[in-house]
């Protein structure tokens, strides 16, 4: 089976300061994979490395057979990779729809197609598509930026954190929207905090810790072993 | 931050230029000019340095400092009669009250805004002392012609020493010394470590402002005039800058030489072309900015110091 | 009475002109451009040695824009670009660059003073005579504002700014090249500020010193206003020119800038941020 997305070796960080270490990680096409560890643990900078916010000082991302590394950030996403972020990315005085009209700015033609579809997902955002983004609640920018994701029909979707702040059942439907998305094709690599919510949506899982990738395999097998049951689980859960 | 052994350095040069005196007079040609400047400039950049070296704070309004201290000179002579040293103990004691005023400033605002807000103050300055008759307005006062380069290069030495040791005194604080640091890497969490910031800021602030308004006095003498325009202008906070920063903010060496090498541009470029001298500090500072952040002294010394 | 509402009419505008493209840049960019002054001052020659070769000097301004977005382009390679992450060396760089293009311009055309001649009649308003001079350029300060708000809320690059002014790490990923937009709104603000530059040379003696001063004017209005507020800098501008106005009319006219610059350091002290400031409007 292809992979999607292969990254070799890489380390990646800030200066001296090498976050992660010498990661290697793969997402086959049209499969979910997830990353877990606490934090710190340098997950979100893995998902900024391969998008090309973060500097990689060394290895390799392929994406679709293309090494992608050292691109600028708009090349690479222009390539189909889309970063749903946790941290704040919204633009806050403009309408929702022109938050979402921005995601799709690099297929002009695309995006009134891309807009029906999106609130065909996303109901509620068509209701406030005229408010002004920092008017939504924290669910509704979450579902804002998921959205904004998938104007440009993406063929891999790499969601950070995408249920942090969010109360339970919002997270249950965040994922499953992102399951259901999966399903049309697009492959997934999801980061997350909380165990379960990656155990329950991922094929595959990564364990990193300290920047370096300590355990691996179908998650299934990976929820059974000692390490998580006795650190995790703990934080599992919804 | 300085390094305490350049302090050592800085008193052997110190100790150098402080002989200089004695033969000042008798050199020949345009070096004791050139020196007198040298030490001029330094002085003012290290006066500087106390506030910037210390906090990071950049008061591009150090004009208004630098032109009360010569106008308070300026009065002291003509309208009280009094000696020079007397006026210029004045022109300090405007300086240490401007600069408390910077110093509240800086409580209140920071970095850019503190900035602009203290240029705003010191463009002000300009046209209210434009239209004082008591200073002469537009036209300015003219100092009795007593002029002795020896007066212009002991002053100028005398307040480089003394700032050179208020520097010294307050890095050898380690209190203050501390809290300085932290203002500079990182004001708010300094403040939520509980470190006082308004204190350490204000403190340097006045004494960095006595002496740039001292050598305001220094000026004045030394040019036997002064306008509100020729007081104001904002060349000499962008000298200053440019002499601490392309040297090196920090350390004695670094701004010594940087006071130098603006001198000898000031120099020259009056033989070649008046206005070089505005282009060559435009383009050094840019050009320091950009590729001697830390100052060319530091550069200088990483290349061909220690190996 | 009438006569000094008409008087800040056209004064404001005429300073909404000249500060426009300052806010622009630093709105979008984060730069504060020590070397404004110097723009304008540009633009003022520009508008000059063209006038002088015959043009309407009203119809240089589409000259000076271009020169002056080229100039913008040129600048911020090399003087800014590299450092834009540091607020306080493009305060210091800008500040070089202020001086360098001051004596650049004094050596190649001279410090003398240049006056453009535009003898246009005054027209009647209501029993007091407007300069048409004066009132023609109130209206093109005022559709330059119009047309540059309208760029930014409606076109798609005019969106892509504003996805870069709120916010950055946004722009970048919907695949905005950041770069590229501060670039272009870097050239851009120039070019708005060579539009007030020639404004200014119609009502001004130009020569190369006098960006200082309008500089420092500029930097008022917007920081008035707030720094990055569109509306903040159309307000900050009448609201100058009604100080200035008053200033006159109860102290004395040499005051009025001191005052001005007095009630600059009040705002600051006060608010910070300026009248409107912390908010975008862009």
């Amino acid at each position: 089976m292809k992979n999607i997305l292969e990254v070799k070796n890489l380390s990646a960080g800030y200066g001296e300061i090498q976050v992660v270490r010498k990661v290697s990680l793969n997402v086959p096409d049209n499969d979910i994979v997830g990353i877990i560890g606490p934090n710190g643990a340098g997950k979100s900078t893995i998902a900024k490395a391969i998008v090309g916010i973060v500097p990689i000082s060394e290895g390799e991302v392929i994406f679709n057979g293309e090494r992608i590394n050292g691109l600028k950030p708009h090349e690479i996403i222009k390539k189909g990779i889309i970063l749903i972020s946790s941290e704040p990315s919204i633009f806050p005085k403009m309408t929702v729809r022109e938050n979402l009209i921005l995601g799709g700015q690099l297929y002009k033609n695309k995006i009134e197609d891309n807009l029906k579809n999106v609130f065909r997902i996303f109901p509620i955002l068509e209701e406030r598509k005229d408010q002004r983004a920092e008017t939504l609640s924290g669910g509704e920018r979450q579902m804002l930026l998921i959205a904004r994701g998938l104007m440009t029909n993406p063929r891999l979707i790499i969601a950070d954190e995408i249920s942090a702040g969010l109360a339970p059942q919002f997270a249950r439907f965040t994922y499953q929207m992102l399951s259901e998305i999966a399903k049309n094709g697009v492959s997934v690599l999801v980061i997350e905090q909380y165990v379960q919510r990656a155990l329950d949506i991922s094929n595959t899982i990564y364990v990193l810790e300290n920047g370096s990738i300590v355990l691996e395999g179908p998650s299934h097998e990976v929820a059974k072993h000692p390490k998580i049951s006795e650190v995790y689980l703990g934080l599992g859960g919804y | 931050m300085m390094k305490l052994k350049s302090f050592h350095i800085a008193i052997i040069l110190l100790f150098f230029f402080f002989l200089m005196t004695l033969w000042i007079e008798s050199i020949p040609g345009y070096l004791p000019v050139l020196l007198s400047e040298t030490i001029f400039l330094t002085a003012l950049a290290m006066s500087l340095n106390i506030i910037t070296g210390s906090t990071g704070y950049l008061p591009f309004g150090l004009h208004f400092l630098f032109g009360m201290g010569g106008y308070v000179y300026a009065i002291s002579i003509i309208k009280f009669g009094l000696p020079v040293y007397f006026a210029l103990i004045f022109s300090g004691l405007i300086g240490l009250l401007s600069s408390s005023f910077f110093g509240f400033l800086a409580s209140k605002i920071k970095g850019a805004y503190f900035a602009i807000a203290t240029l705003a103050i010191a463009e002000s300055m300009r046209y209210i002392f434009v239209n004082w008759d008591y200073v002469g307005g537009g036209y300015g006062m003219t100092l009795p012609p007593v002029f002795h380069l020896l007066d212009f290069y002991i002053l100028s030495l005398l307040v480089l020493v003394l700032a050179t040791l208020s520097f010294y005194l307050i890095q050898k604080n380690e209190k203050l010394r501390i809290a300085l640091a932290a203002i500079k890497e990182n004001e708010e969490v300094a403040k939520i470590c509980g470190i006082n910031v308004t204190w350490p800021k204000f403190m340097v602030m006045i004494i960095g402002g006595l002496f740039i308004s001292m050598l305001g006095g220094v000026w004045v003498h030394y040019q036997t005039y002064i306008t509100p325009s020729f007081a104001f202008n904002e060349m000499y906070t962008v000298i200053a800058v440019g002499a601490c920063l392309l040297g090196g903010i920090g350390s004695f060496q670094g701004v010594l030489l940087g006071g130098l090498i603006f001198a000898i541009i000031r120099e020259y470029s009056w033989l070649i072309f008046p206005e070089i001298f505005l282009l060559v500090l435009g383009l050094s500072l840019i050009i320091t900015v950009h590729f001697f952040p830390d100052g060319l002294f530091h550069y200088l010394e990483q290349k061909f110091g220690k190996r | 009475m009438l006569d000094r509402i008409i008087e800040v009419f056209l004064l404001g505008s005429f300073y909404c002109s000249i500060s426009i493209g300052l806010n622009f840049i630093f709105g979008i960019t984060k730069i504060i451009n020590f070397a404004h002054g110097e723009i304008l001052m540009i633009g003022a020659m520009i508008a000059y040695y063209l006038s002088t070769c015959g043009m309407n000097p009203f119809l240089t301004i589409p000259i000076s824009m271009l020169l002056t977005f080229a100039l913008g382009s040129i600048t911020y390679k090399t003087a800014f670009e590299k450092i834009s992450q540091n607020e306080m060396s493009t305060l210091i760089s800008s500040m070089g660059l202020s001086y360098t293009l001051m004596t650049i311009v004094r050596i190649l055309l001279g410090a003398g003073y240049k006056i453009i001649s535009l003898p246009l009649p005054s027209i009647s308003f209501f029993g007091y005579y407007v300069s048409l001079t004066r009132l023609m350029i109130a209206i093109i300060a005022l559709a330059t504002v119009i047309i540059t708000h309208f760029f930014l809320k409606k076109s798609l690059l005019g969106l892509k700014i504003r996805a870069v002014a709120q916010s950055t790490l946004g722009a970048t990923l919907v695949g905005i090249d950041v770069n590229k937009i501060r670039l272009l709104s870097f050239a851009i603000g120039f070019s708005l500020t060579g539009i007030g530059g020639v404004l200014m040379g119609l009502l001004f003696a130009i020569h190369p010193y006098m960006g200082g001063f309008t500089c420092t004017l500029a930097f008022l209005i917007v920081i008035f206003g707030g720094l990055g507020s569109f509306l903040g800098t159309i307000i900050g501008s009448f609201v100058f020119a009604f100080i200035q106005q008053l200033t006159i009319l109860i102290l004395n006219p040499g005051y009025t800038y001191a005052v001005a610059f007095i009630c600059l350091a009040a705002v600051l002290i006060l608010r910070k941020e300026g009248i409107l400031g912390g908010k975008f409007a862009l």
